[in-house]
């Protein structure tokens, strides 16, 4: 056992943590202080690491971040409050000391909505430098330990009239059924996709998060009394309301891939990893040959990239504009992508995807300058000449989702492409319609869209009941 | 270029050298050497060394018996050459020059080796290597100083006139000062008005004091001082001269109005509407406008950039009978010399809206504090009426969030801007004289009231009721109809906060002004890793420059309040009023000698020398150097193909004997450094005096500019088996000889090519750029050569030594 200065000499930014000025900013930002408050937050975990770096490590707070990195993005000093994070659940790890973890497994299944995904693809107990296979252990003891406590779980009571629909069955939409259905509510979720999950039943890799686990949280809200309606038509907001439904909560998510612009876009060969996605896990048979190469930086990019490699790609290369340092996938999928062999060409800017008899076989592009003007917007601005290709029997394009225009129409849409709701109560510009997730914030974490199903469930319920009390 | 004066500075030198005789005084400056250092044994060392005469340790040399006993050993021993090691020449070669001058002894024959900025305070657990490399310093000191050869200082006048540049407040007081003082003023301020950023505060932190009422008499004394040429809506453009002489060239921007009587009747019927700067963009103003009614000089003034050429204000000018306006106006460019200058360009603000989580530019009731200066302001654009932008009515709680770009990684700004905190509490106040029932919170993460009468004025927003918060907001959101929502973490209470709000002042912070590059380039000023002028000393120097002649006075130096700044500002008045009152300064002899008998008339050195202080006549191919004009950098004496330049006191010689010295043992396991005066070898210093630790093996030799590093010192240093060679100077645009240090970069350029051509590895050859304030990039340097050091084999080390080894014959003598 390291003594404490061992521990923070192994802490990277140590040298910045001394400069965390306890603005608090970060636990402000932070998704986990709205579900587990009295269990999480991370400016009193900065604070004790300089002084009581062992207690730190052996609490069970570090195995709560959900890793949205909102404390690293308005973080005055710039901290890396994940990463530092991680590497104390590393140094627990190869210290043996996982108690604290089964801790927070239990404080999860009983406190948090929607335990399973939360474990599985926010918390991340498995990411990091150290393998940990006690930690392997404990997630399989509680996949099913949580299946044999929502067995005998009984809906709660109706205590309410008020019809409630929600459109979109990821994580917005299943924490407001969660949270309303568990008020007394009669709630019904529309879902147009033949399963319930959204983004995570659809594109989430198996390896990061198995169908198990996704299938206990659904059936545990369906205990509730929610019924969930698959492959529906998309419903029209105002047919919905007409038919009875007193509130509506629309958290369709994002599921168009951007197209990205470039000659070659549609040979054959070439995917949008959304598609791809899905594909290799309802089982489609792609032919990706030896060479794939990724399109894009971020994090569905990485995913993109590890279920290639899966499929048995030889080789799996990620092109994107941004350099290493800007890349926006989270550090750590990025070094577990490049751990499992994917490799990296950051700082080159797609130009053209190469043709063969109709078929691609590669991705030419520029050397990128730089891809944000001062402002930080994008704006990539590159060196003219420096063509080179990445050769690829198979192409992926990853570089970010767009809204399914057909399905909201009836909405005041920002410039961005996202529907415009107040980010606190959800509340669109129409009375009684509600909006949240990746639908309102642009692409985010499964966290942040809990949290937006949450605030929703909190605003309908205060609307409705607001309602009940003005009659 | 003013000629100097060639007055012959009294110089009873008594240097025999038929016979060196060198004292070595080791200095332990308490335990700051002593305690890493033997300086015992070091001072034991130097008595074995060739010359040497004498050499004592003591515990404090540059106390008053420490330097009597080095004068009563100069007059007792027939001391000739004088090595004191201890502490950096940059702090107290004055000192013991003056010390030797008073025994007699000419000053130029006294050498310093830093033992401590260089070595003890770098190497504070290592006292074996310590010590040997301190003995290595002496031994390098011990070979110059016997060569250094005695010199007669130039005298140049200084020109009783003086430069302010910037009319701020800071600007107005020293320039006040100096034309009281009965000097000739030059005011330049880039504005149409004088009066700055306190011109545009309504009231004063601690004693809310009206602004303007203050400083508006101090604002007109200024307009009609006999002795204060003010020059508004101008600009320097060119700098040229030395201390005591300077020549500087002003852009006068046409007003496009002439003798103006500032009746105003020509704003009236101009029919364009832009917004006025003066009021933070707040309020509009026509295109031709006075920035606010006290503005001095009062004349009316036209934007052309949006003037759309109507002639209205001309008929309505020519109607009122003065007929001032004339739109075809052109600049005018004129030229002032003068003997000093005051740096007083102020700061600018903080631009919060790249804080998107704030909502500042989106969210209409998001305001900055200088923007709440002007609203609560009786002569701003809401007649003294804090009003919300997006309703215009009077709100019923505002929120002020602290450190706003200030303590920030991420908006680039780490320091404190020191002026918010008591800014943040003046403002409350006042909303709460004029609204005694407003909500006030105040979200903060250190109240910062350190100043005299500031911990009064916390108390007494405290007692006003103003609501103090431990915690910065991480978001504020905009509700319906314009409120707004603070979302943040009281931290002392461990809880998230949810507060509505009616009005939130963001309390932006300050930053170096945006012409901050223009005015380090034009004045050949060093700055800081935050971006304001940096002084010659931070404790002692606090207003001085360290290119002679100019001094700071304001924010330009770092964010400070207006009574700190006027402080300043007659701080720097001073220093420039000693200057002026002696009327001459004498210049370090350092600059180049010809030997003509070798000069082959190429012309190179004129070509390079940043001052054109040498003139090539190129008819007769003969060269003449103009002393007074030279600043002594000597890359014209590292270009000479001829060594016919020797660069006094720097001389080929001298530095062959300190490369020569300190390759004297273990060569293959040494860093041979050349760092220039200004920037490296202070960025050294700077490195010891924050103690950052790093490996002993480099031995530094100062010169004064990288320009004067000659590819010679090179060859030499590998002929002499030095593993790593460090040439290092100012940033690229930073150097203090303009740009000499381009010429450093392009010898080490060809040397590298030279070194692949020849086969040889080229990364023992670095070259490294740091400022005075980059002493952890300088320790960082040496670290990663110390690695390469280790890795440089025999085989290697012996090609290079065979590959330069004529390099190992004379240099200019």
């Amino acid at each position: 056992m390291g003594t404490n200065d061992d521990i923070l000499k192994e802490l990277l930014e140590t040298e910045r943590l001394k400069f965390c000025f306890q603005c608090g900013v970060c636990t402000a930002s932070c998704p986990m202080m709205e579900l587990l408050p009295h269990h999480y937050n991370p400016r009193s975990l900065l604070q004790g690491l300089p002084f009581d770096p062992e207690k730190v490590m052996n609490g069970k707070a570090i195995w709560l971040c959900a890793w949205c990195y909102r404390c690293h993005q308005r973080c005055p000093q710039g901290l890396k409050v994940p990463e530092l994070l991680l590497q104390m659940k590393d140094a627990a790890a190869e210290r043996g000391n996982l108690e604290a973890f089964k801790e927070a497994l239990d404080i999860i299944k009983n406190e948090m909505p929607l335990p399973a995904i939360c474990t599985y693809i926010c918390f991340n107990p498995l990411h990091g430098h150290v393998e940990k296979p006690q930690v392997v252990e404990a997630l399989k003891g509680f996949i099913s330990e949580y299946e044999q406590m929502i067995k005998g779980e009984e809906p709660p009571p109706i205590t309410h009239d008020e019809k409630i629909a929600i459109v979109g069955s990821g994580p917005a939409g299943l924490t407001a059924a969660w949270e309303l259905a568990g008020n007394g509510y009669p709630v019904t979720i529309f879902e147009c996709l033949p399963e319930a999950g959204g983004m995570p039943r659809r594109c989430i890799p198996e390896f990061r998060l198995p169908s198990k686990a996704l299938d206990a949280d659904i059936q545990r809200i369906e205990n509730r009394g929610v019924d969930i309606r698959t492959g529906t038509k998309s419903p029209e907001i105002d047919d919905l309301l007409e038919e009875g439904y007193q509130a509506v909560f629309v958290a369709t998510g994002l599921h168009m891939s951007r197209r990205i612009g470039i000659k070659g876009e549609d040979l054959e060969g070439v995917y949008d990893v959304l598609d791809f996605l899905s594909g290799t896990k309802t089982g489609t048979r792609f032919e990706l040959g030896d060479k794939v190469v990724v399109i894009g930086g971020g994090n569905v990019a990485m995913d993109g990239a590890r279920a290639a490699l899966r499929l048995g790609a030889k080789e799996v290369h990620i092109v994107c504009g941004e350099s290493r340092e800007e890349m926006p996938a989270f550090e750590p999928e990025i070094e577990e992508a490049v751990e499992e062999g994917v490799i990296l060409h950051p700082g080159w800017m797609p130009t053209r995807i190469i043709e063969n008899e109709g078929r691609c076989t590669g991705v030419e592009s520029l050397k990128c300058l730089s891809v944000f003007d001062p402002k930080g917007l994008f704006c990539p601005k590159v060196e003219a000449g420096t063509e080179s290709v990445v050769e690829g029997d198979s192409i992926i394009v990853a570089i970010g989702m767009g809204l399914d225009p057909g399905v909201l129409r009836a909405f005041k849409l920002a410039g961005r492409g996202t529907i415009i709701a107040d980010p606190f109560s959800m509340e669109s510009s129409q009375p009684g319609v509600f909006a949240g997730g990746d639908a309102v914030s642009g692409p985010a974490s499964a966290m942040e869209a809990i949290i937006a199903g949450k605030r929703a469930a909190t605003s309908i319920d205060m609307y409705l009941t607001g309602r009940a009390e003005g009659s | 270029m003013v000629k100097g004066k060639a007055s012959k500075k009294a110089s009873e030198s008594s240097s025999d050298d038929s016979e060196i005789r060198v004292g070595v005084y080791v200095c332990h400056c308490g335990l700051n050497i002593a305690g890493s250092v033997d300086c015992v044994d070091v001072a034991k060392f130097a008595a074995t060394l060739p010359n040497v005469v004498v050499a004592k340790d003591n515990k404090y040399c540059c106390s008053d018996p420490g330097q009597e006993e080095i004068k009563k050993d100069i007059k007792e021993q027939r001391l000739n050459r004088v090595v004191v090691a201890s502490c950096t020449p940059r702090l107290h070669e004055p000192t013991f020059r003056n010390a030797c001058e008073d025994a007699g002894l000419n000053k130029y024959l006294f050498e310093m080796a830093n033992i401590r900025d260089h070595c003890s305070w770098v190497h504070l657990y290592e006292k074996e290597k310590g010590t040997q490399k301190a003995k290595d310093l002496v031994r390098m000191a011990v070979s110059k100083v016997s060569l250094l050869k005695p010199q007669v200082e130039l005298e140049v006048p200084v020109i009783r006139k003086t430069l302010v540049v910037g009319g701020g407040v800071a600007g107005l007081q020293a320039a006040l000062d100096l034309g009281n003082a009965g000097y000739q003023v030059y005011l330049v301020e880039k504005e149409p008005s004088i009066g700055g950023r306190m011109a545009q505060i309504d009231k004063t932190f601690p004693t809310l004091d009206c602004s303007i009422c203050i400083l508006a008499p101090v604002m007109s004394d200024v307009g009609r001082h006999p002795n204060i040429e003010l020059m508004a809506n101008s600009e320097v453009v060119n700098v040229a001269g030395y201390i005591g002489n300077f020549t500087v060239t002003v852009k006068k921007k046409p007003w496009y109005v002439v003798e103006c009587n500032s009746c105003g009747d020509c704003a009236k019927v101009c029919p364009v509407q832009v917004p006025n700067k003066f009021d933070a963009n707040f309020a509009p103003r026509k295109a031709i406008y006075t920035p606010f009614a006290q503005a001095v000089p009062s004349c009316y003034i036209v934007d052309m950039d949006h003037c759309i050429r109507c002639h209205e204000c001309v008929k309505a000018c020519k109607a009122s009978g003065a007929g001032a306006i004339d739109l075809r106006q052109e600049p005018e460019e004129v030229e002032i010399e003068v003997g000093t200058v005051i740096i007083a360009t102020g700061a600018d603000v903080y631009d919060p809206s790249a804080l998107k989580a704030y909502g500042y530019g989106r969210f209409p009731n998001v305001i900055s504090a200088l923007e709440f200066e002007r609203m609560i302001n009786a002569g701003g654009p809401s007649g003294g009426h804090l009003i919300r932008p997006s309703d215009r009515e009077i709100p019923k709680s505002v929120a002020f969030v602290q450190c706003v770009g200030s303590r920030s990684e991420k908006c680039g700004q780490p320091y404190c801007s020191s002026v918010c905190c008591m800014n943040t509490l003046k403002d409350a106040l006042l909303i709460k004289e004029h609204w005694p029932d407003t909500k006030i919170y105040v979200f903060y993460v250190d109240m910062r009231c350190f100043g005299k009468g500031y911990e009064d004025l916390y108390r007494r927003a405290k007692a006003a009721g103003v609501v103090f918060i431990r915690g910065l907001p991480a978001e504020i959101f905009e509700r319906k109809g314009g409120d707004l929502r603070m979302v943040g973490e009281n931290t002392l209470q461990k809880e998230l906060f949810n507060i509505e709000c009616e009005m939130a002042i963001l309390s932006i912070g300050l930053k170096p002004g945006e012409d901050a590059d223009t005015i380090q380039r034009l004045f050949n000023l060093s700055r800081t890793a935050d971006g304001f002028f940096m002084e010659a000393q931070p404790q002692l120097k606090p207003v001085v420059a360290a290119t002679g002649g100019i001094f700071f006075a304001g924010c330009a130096e770092s964010p400070k309040a207006i009574k700190d700044s006027v402080t300043q500002a007659g701080a720097a008045a001073a220093h420039a009023n000693i200057l002026m009152a002696r009327g001459k300064v004498t210049v370090e002899a350092i600059t180049p000698q010809l030997i003509e008998e070798k000069c082959r008339g190429c012309g190179l050195c004129a070509k390079v020398c940043p001052y054109n202080a040498i003139a090539f006549d190129k008819e007769t191919k003969k060269i003449s150097i103009i002393e007074a004009a030279c600043h002594g950098c000597g890359t014209c004496g590292a270009e000479c193909p001829t060594n016919a330049l020797v660069m006094r006191h720097f001389t080929d010689e001298q530095i062959f004997s300190q490369i020569d010295a300190a390759t004297a043992e273990n060569a293959d396991k040494k860093i041979v450094a050349f760092c220039c005066n200004w920037c490296s070898y202070a960025g050294a210093d700077f490195a010891g005096v924050s103690r950052m630790q790093y490996p002993p093996s480099v031995r530094i030799i100062r010169m004064m500019c990288s320009g004067r590093m000659a590819t010679k010192f090179i060859e030499r240093a590998f002929a002499r088996g030095a593993a790593t060679v460090l040439v290092s100077g100012c940033h690229i645009g930073d150097c203090h000889y303009i740009d000499a240090n381009h010429y450093a970069k392009k010898r080490v350029e060809r040397f590298w090519k030279r070194m692949d051509k020849l086969g040889l590895d080229k990364d023992r050859l670095h070259l490294g750029w740091f400022s005075a304030a980059e002493g952890e990039r300088f320790s960082n340097k040496i670290k990663e050569m110390d690695a390469i050091v280790g890795k440089v084999t025999k085989a290697e080390l012996d090609k290079t030594k065979k590959a330069f080894e004529k390099a190992l014959g004379g240099g200019d003598r």
